[in-house]
């Protein structure tokens, strides 16, 4: 009779022990469960791109100085090329289009580099006087402003965007429009010098 | 007593993977500390020099991050010079991009850390 009971029993913390494994797989699935909770999981890309960001606002304007000192904006051209390739080979796309002004004469020589993947049509716009570049990818196109005062006012646009400033003649001026994406993440950034 | 022991030993091996999957240093914290540091030597006037000299052991050398492995590679367009590149899971790669020193010498400078 005892026996009996003590088999009972037995079983009966047999069948409570079963309950610890029980218990331990479902804390294990609820975190599971609760993982979409957290929302999206990569962050890191948007801070990677600022930091890609970050670098080539600080280095545009010095690479446009040492094209320029080598004797011509296209080494701005080079290395918009050399910044989308290195990039490309961490996943990163890189989008830019730039505008260069330098003095000539009593007016500006104006460039137009385009790395917007695509040919883009621009229109830059100096003290009223307006010219078309349509710029095929990968390159530069160049314009003679023959009279622009010292202080000037300038006005690009492209593809849904328009910048519009005041530059000095006598002084090279730069802008730059970049756009870093991988995935889903982009970060836009305007360059002005 | 032994279904709570196989309880504890499901529970365990859980957190380990977990604490191996989720608690492993961020993304962005090891690319930042890399980029940073890249950052830093460039405001000390010395990352320039040694890149546009394909210097990279000296370069290498100045890199200051305790705790981890490192090496450096520079790139331009046409070739790369630098350090073994460690092979395998977890190691972290922080980008600079410069355009020259003096002159127009473009390069690309990458930290590993592992």
């Amino acid at each position: 009779m005892k026996q009996a009971r003590r088999k009972e029993r037995r079983k009966a913390g047999r069948r409570k022990g079963q309950f610890f494994i029980l218990g331990a797989v479902l804390v294990c699935s609820l975190f599971f469960v609760g993982l979409p909770l957290y929302g999206p999981q990569i962050q890191s890309y948007r801070e990677d791109l600022s930091l890609v960001s970050n670098n080539l606002e600080s280095e545009f304007p010095r690479a446009l100085n040492l094209a320029l000192k080598s004797g011509s904006v296209e080494g701005l051209a080079d290395f918009s090329g050399f910044s989308q390739s290195s990039l490309a080979g961490h996943n990163t796309r890189m989008r830019a289009l730039w505008v260069v002004s330098e003095p000539q004469g009593s007016g500006v020589w104006v460039t137009v580099g385009n790395f917007m993947n695509q040919s883009e049509s621009v229109s830059v716009t100096v003290e009223g006087n307006r010219h078309d570049f349509n710029v095929p990818n990968n390159s530069t196109l160049s314009w003679a402003y023959p009279s622009a005062p010292d202080d000037f006012q300038i006005s690009v646009q492209f593809q849904g965007h328009e910048k519009a400033t005041t530059w000095v003649r006598d002084k090279v001026g730069v802008y730059a429009f970049m756009e870093f994406s991988r995935g889903a993440d982009t970060v836009v950034q305007e360059i002005e010098a | 007593m032994l279904e709570a022991v196989i309880a504890g030993v499901i529970i365990f091996g859980f957190l380990a993977v977990i604490g191996q999957t989720y608690m492993s240093p961020a993304r962005e914290d090891v690319a930042l500390q890399a980029y940073q540091s890249l950052k830093s030597l460039d405001e000390q006037g010395v990352l320039r020099v040694d890149a546009a000299a394909w210097d990279w052991g000296t370069l290498n050398g100045r890199v200051k991050i305790y705790g981890k492995n490192h090496t450096v590679e520079i790139c331009s367009p046409s070739q790369c010079q630098g350090g073994e590149r460690p092979e395998g899971r977890n190691v972290w790669v922080g980008n600079y991009i410069i355009s020259g020193d003096q002159y127009y010498s473009p390069r690309q400078v990458k930290l590993y850390l592992w």
